[in-house]
Parts: structure tokens; sequence; C-alpha cells
């Protein structure tokens, strides 16, 4: 029997009311072989001549004996507590890190709420700092607590908090995005039968890509790389579409996306989603100001102009 | 002279918002004039502000620890945004502060507040009356009625058991609670508010609740059994009862500064520096409490600053904040305790921190872990004591095994709790730091507060 079984018995006994003390022999079989402890020292004598009266079923009101009891034994726990052994604890090497930037609490008190409670409000508070203040973004409270509100329950304030890492913190953490983005992917087209829904899935990629795509033409070889993926989403692929808009190099492949709609590498074979693909690499196009481009888009417009009638005719 | 830094206007601002605000008139150029007096000794001038005439405001240094702010706008908080825009503005372009003739209203202010004063230094000094003394004896008598109260709740709860608290309990529970406030023990009472709250949570989380209702009913039975003898004791002397003893605190006495200093709980001319600053919100008690963790230069005592702001007063009580800077104090008083004393101040000035600080600092941080691990046991040992332990430790590294941190001190080993993978470089590159330290689950261990690197304090809250 040790201490600290004892505690549990006495808290257990706590638990359950003193009136049923009587009842309880695992407390009283604890108190028996507290007994042979006691002669070890004093403190744990005084501890038997607390605990004592427990067992003994002349005394019928047993509240003060147990809170006595309860009382003497968490403290002589206390005392006893232990420092840590760990087995394979290494050590860990570090470069001193730069010497931080010191906010006040005033300083980042508003978006420490914006980014830890729910609500309306917080994602202006979060996108005002940032445009007035982004160094405060690097702070080594604020970094813990942007990666937490990507989870936020209003889509839009996660995706904020997305982008803002990703700003901040160039490469690195948008190759963190894509990571997740493809294992999100891989694990809904690998899973079994607990993988996540169509929709879940759909909609944590969707927020990934939001994040990854405010790095605009940076990441140019990710979005024709989703978009020259068959069993790519369709809505993945509408944003990937748009996404080429930051780079006027993509005119070429978004003539070929926009024209060629048997070509179209789509899993499905609605002929609306090929429609609504062309239709953005239409506008995407319409926007550059290269002449090639803006010769494709005229073209294209009568071609579309037709497609709708023909829709519409059917 | 005055002393305006941005570390002082922010501790003397009442919230957040209002430091905001007050750099937004200050960058907008709100003030139409600007002033000084050829002395130094006040800055003052008109801001334009929602209402049809231009606001007079003024920050009044003549003394420059307690500096006096005065507005005419509406605003219910103080000082207002108008005063801090003020500072802000002299501590941004003094040069466009003009000197002029202090105004005559404010000079007959501090006629009358030099008056004010001298007459409250005199009524401290005098002897408590005869009344003050029989009320005392009379609220004491009250306390005890109502320890008799908080009896008959714990000797209920231990015979019925923990785990059947609940339900339509609670209800009486309460009016029990408005009871110990109605005799004068809120300590008592908030611990039952506490209790309160977890039979609330035991639908949630039952192990964890009906452990935290164990021993708060643990600590409220040794308070109402200490409290006792002592108040008896002091209704048979009939005494005051103000003393160095935490037991009053128990019993919801108030302390008043001039009180603390009447006991001898007060220290001249400190200079301390806040190593770690944070604010909760106890959901069992509807209040927030701003806290801070100070050490003094001269001594190394570590102590606590506590500022309660219950939500139905939140509006007017000022909220405390970050401070970089040295405070020196020419008061401080101190709240009766052992370790991590409370402390207060009435007024204050501050100096920028120097590398000479943060080196006094490091010297007191404990040498040697065994022996402060002792004595944070043999203080957390006692139910009446705070269940941490704040002190600033050297360590030789920190080390990693899986998911758990340590910091290594020798052979010894002491978890790390609530280590963020962005502080943790900042642990890992330093030797000293400031931690709570507490027991859970029969192992000793330390969350860290700041680090105390070469440069700087660095705090892992505020």
């Amino acid at each position: 029997m040790t201490l600290y079984q004892l505690q549990e018995r006495l808290h257990n006994a706590a638990f359950a009311g003193a009136n049923l003390i009587g009842e309880d022999f695992r407390l009283h079989k604890a108190i028996e072989q507290f007994s042979e402890m006691s002669s070890k020292n004093p403190v744990f004598a005084k501890i038997y001549q607390t605990i004592k009266p427990l067992a003994d079923n002349s005394i019928t009101d047993k509240t003060a004996f147990l809170l006595e009891a309860v009382t003497l034994v968490d403290a002589v726990c206390a005392t006893m507590a232990a420092t840590a052994k760990p087995e394979n604890a290494e050590k860990i090497e570090t470069e001193k890190p730069a010497v931080p930037e010191q906010y006040r609490y005033s300083d980042i008190a508003d978006l420490t709420y914006a980014l830890t409670s729910t609500g309306g409000g917080r994602y202006r508070i979060i996108d005002d700092t940032y445009r007035t203040n982004p160094e405060v973004f690097k702070d080594y409270r604020i970094v813990p607590l942007l990666y937490k509100g990507i989870d936020d329950s209003y889509a839009e304030t996660g995706v904020l908090c997305g982008r803002i890492i990703v700003q901040t913190f160039g490469d690195k953490a948008a190759d963190i995005f894509k990571n997740e983005f493809m294992s999100i992917y891989n694990e809904y087209r690998n899973g079994g039968t607990g993988k996540p829904s169509r929709e879940k899935t759909k909609s944590a990629m969707l927020k990934r890509f939001r994040i990854i795509e405010s790095r605009e033409e940076k990441e140019n070889d990710f979005y024709i790389s989703l978009i020259k993926d068959e069993d790519m989403f369709s809505d993945v692929k509408y944003e990937a579409v748009r996404a080429l808009r930051y780079n006027e190099k993509n005119t070429d492949l978004l003539i070929e996306i926009s024209k060629d709609e048997e070509k179209l590498p789509i899993d499905t074979n609605k002929g609306y989603t090929k429609y609504m693909i062309m239709t953005y690499a239409h506008d995407v196009l319409r926007d550059f100001k290269n002449l090639k481009a803006k010769i494709a888009a005229k073209s294209l417009e009568y071609e579309i102009q037709a497609k709708r009638k023909n829709k519409k005719g059917k | 002279m005055m002393n305006i830094t941005e570390d002082r206007i922010t501790s003397l601002a009442p919230n957040a918002n209002a430091v905001a605000n007050a750099r937004k008139i200050s960058k907008s150029g709100g003030f139409v004039t600007l002033n000084k007096s050829a002395d130094n000794t006040l800055i003052f001038g008109e801001c334009s502000g929602s209402g049809k005439s231009n606001y007079i405001t003024s920050v009044d240094f003549i003394d420059d620890n307690a500096p006096v702010f005065r507005c005419s706008c509406p605003s219910r908080q103080f000082p207002c945004k108008h005063g801090l825009a003020l500072m802000f503005d002299y501590l941004a372009k003094e040069n466009k502060f003009k000197v002029a003739d202090i105004p005559e209203d404010i000079v007959q202010k501090r006629e009358k507040k030099t008056a004010a004063a001298e007459k409250k230094e005199k009524k401290e000094k005098s002897a408590p009356s005869k009344t003050s003394k029989a009320a005392a004896v009379k609220k004491m008598k009250k306390q005890l009625e109502g320890f008799e109260l908080v009896d008959k709740f714990t000797g209920e709860v231990m015979e019925r058991g923990i785990s059947s608290l609940g339900g339509s309990s609670t209800a009486v529970y309460e009016d029990l609670a408005k009871q110990l406030g109605d005799h004068y023990i809120t300590g008592a009472q908030n611990i039952l508010n506490e209790i309160i709250f977890n039979i609330k949570n035991m639908e949630k989380e039952t192990e964890i609740s009906c452990e935290n209702i164990l021993s708060l009913i643990i600590k409220l039975n040794s308070i109402s059994k200490k409290e006792k003898v002592f108040l008896s004791e002091k209704i048979e002397k009939g005494e005051m009862p103000a003393e160095d003893n935490r037991l009053l605190e128990f019993a919801g006495f108030t302390w008043q500064l001039a009180q603390l200093k009447e006991i001898g709980l007060c220290r001249k001319d400190a200079e301390i520096v806040q190593l770690s600053f944070d604010i909760d919100y106890i959901e069992s008690n509807k209040e927030y409490i701003d806290t801070g963790w100070w050490i003094d230069l001269s001594s190394g005592e570590i102590s606590k600053t506590e500022n309660h702001r219950p939500l139905k007063a939140i509006k007017y009580i000022k909220e405390d904040d970050t401070v970089f800077d040295v405070v020196t104090v020419p008061e401080l008083c101190m709240y009766p305790g052992e370790v991590n004393r409370r402390i207060r101040w009435e007024s204050s000035n501050t100096r920028p921190i120097t590398a000479n600080d943060i080196s006094k600092i490091k010297s007191f941080a404990a040498a040697d872990i065994n022996s402060l691990l002792k004595s944070v046991k043999n203080f957390i040992k006692n139910p009446l004591s705070d269940s941490s332990v704040t002190a600033v430790v050297k360590y030789d590294s920190a080390a990693r095994e899986n998911e758990d941190i340590f910091a290594v001190f020798g052979d010894t080993y002491i978890m790390l709790d609530g280590v963020t993978e962005e502080f943790l470089p900042y642990i890992a590159s330093s030797e000293y730091m400031t931690v709570q330290i507490y027991e859970k689950c029969g192992q000793i261990h330390m969350q860290p507060l700041s680090v105390i690197s070469d440069e700087m304090i660095i705090r892992s809250r505020y």
C-alpha cells in the first residue's frame, strides 16, 4: 500500500460520502495495510492515527475524521511530489533566436481576442491589424493562435489566418499548406470505409487552396498541376483556372482550355462543368492586356455566346 | 519634471481601447492647441471632439509620481483618451508645445488638492475611534456566525458525498453564498462560488470537478477552523483585526494602503521590474483578474499585483497592462503572506530598464533547485497557501522526450507545461526564466512565464 493508493481510497470515500464508509471494504483494507507502514516514520504514524477512526464501527459520524484524513494525506503527498525521470530525453539544440519585438498586452489584446474567441467582428480586427501592423503576426505568441485560427468556425476567418501565415512566412509555410492539401486529397482517394465525406474533403481542400492562392503567380505550377489532374474535384479546378489570371504566360493554356471542350480533363461528363470552366478561362483571358489574348477573347466571346444560345435552345 | 514615456502612458490608461483611441487622436492631430507650463509641471490643450466646443484637457505633473488628468469631455473613463492623447502628443512632438501661464482654475484645483492631502494624512495618523472599534467587533461576531454556516455546509457535503452534488442543490448553495457575503466573509464566499461552478460542471467533467470540489472543501474547512480561533481571540481582546496575517484576507478583510503602512508592510523607494503579466477570467466569480509578477531589484523578492475587475463594474475599473520599464515606487505596500506576496502602490514613476538591471535579476535566480523545490513543497502543502510558487530559476538546458519538454538542472529534470514550439527556442537558448512551480499528479511541474535573456525579458504571455 503506497501513500498515493491511500490518498485515492480516501478521495473515493469523500466522493461517495462519509455515511457510506462503513460499507467501504476497500478503504478498510487500505487502513489495515497502512497500519504496517505506520512504524516506519512519525509522519506515517500520524497518518495512521488520523485514518484509524474511519475503520472504527463504533463511531457513527465520520465526517470530521474523513476531512482531517484527506487534508493530512494530501499535504504529505504534496511534499512527496517527485521530479521527472525521462528515459530518453534529448537536449534541445537551437540557434539563438533574434531578439523579438516587444508588444504590450494592450498592443495585442484585440488581436488575441479575435483569434481565440467566437462571434462576429473578428475578421475585421485581424484584417485591419494585418494592414496596419503586419509585423505583429511574427510574434511568437500570435503565430500559434494563427495556426489555430485556420480551423475557425467562420471559413473566411480561417482562410485569412492561413493567408497571413503564408504571406508572413513564405515558401516554407506554403509548402506546409500544399502538403496538407495533398494529404487531404489522398486520404479521400485512398481511404477505406472510414474515409471523410466528399463534401468535407472538398471544403478542406478549397480552404487550403484559397490560402495558397494568396501567393498568386508564385504558385502557378501548382494551379496547372491541379487543372491537369483528371480526378481533381471540379470545384477545385474552377478555382485553379481562375488563379491562372496571376500570370499572363498562362494565355496559351487558357486559350486551349477555352477552345477545346472535348480535351478538357474533367472528372464529370456533364457539359455544364466544362462550359463553366471554359467561361472562367474566358473571363481570365479578357482581363489580360495581352493583345493575343484580346484577340482570342474576342473570338471566344462569339463561341461562348453561341454555346449559350444552343443550351437555351435545348 | 515630467517623465512621459510610452510605458508610462499605457500603465496609466484604463484599458487597451483607451490607449488605441488616444493614439488615433494623437496621430490625426486632434489637439488644436498644445501648451505647457514654464516649470514643466503641466501640459494642457484643446482637443476637437464630437461635441460643439473643444474639450479642455490637461495633465498635471505637480507630483510626478501621481499625475492628475483633467478633461471637460463627458467620458466616464478615467483618465479619458484625450488626456492620454495629450501625453502621446508630448512624446511625439514636444517642441510643438508652447509655454503658457497655468490656467487659473488649475491653480485653484492644485490648492484644493494640497489641502485634501493634508487632511487625509491627519486622519490616517489619528487613532481609531471607539465607534470604529465597536463596529469592528460587531463585524467579527457576524463573521464568526458566517463560519458556522461554512462548517454546516462542509459537514453536509462530506456526509452525503461529493458525487451526490448537483441538480437542485446548486440553488441552495447559491443562496448560502449570498448569506456568506452578508456575513462579510467574501473570501469564503469566493471559494463557495468556485465549488458551485464545479458542481455545475460535473456533468461534463465528473472526475476533474469532484477532485476540484474536494480540494476546495479542504481549503474552506481549514480556513474556517483557523478563522474561528483567530476571530474569537480578537473579539475577546477587543482588538482591531489589522495585522500581518493572511487569515484576514480569507475572512474578506479589504486592506487599505494606510492600514498596510500602519502595520509596517511598506517599503520606501522600491524599484521593481515586471517579469510577466496576464489576464484571467474567473467564471465562478464573474470577474477578470489582471496579474503581474514583479521582482524587487534590491531584495530579489518576487511579488504579484492583482487587479480584480468584476464584470458588473468592468467599465469603471482600470485594466492593468504590460510594463517594460523599471517602476520606481516611493511607498510600496505589501499584503500579509509569506511567498509571492501581493503588492500595491498609490503613486509611481518609471525609468528605462538597463543591462545592469537584467544582470541583477539574474543574480537573484535560485541556484540550488533542490532546496527551492523543498521550500515550494512545504509551502503548497498548506491548504491555505496558493497552489503554486513563482520564482526565477537558473537552468542548464532544455530537453525533449516525445511531446514532453523539460528544464534540466544538473541531474534533475522538471516537466515544463504550456510551452509552444514558437517559444521553445527562447527557452532552449537561455539559462534563466521565471516559472510557476506546482504539483500535478504527484509530480513537480513548471510553467514558464518569461525567459530572461541578456537583452530583455521575453514573456510567454504578455
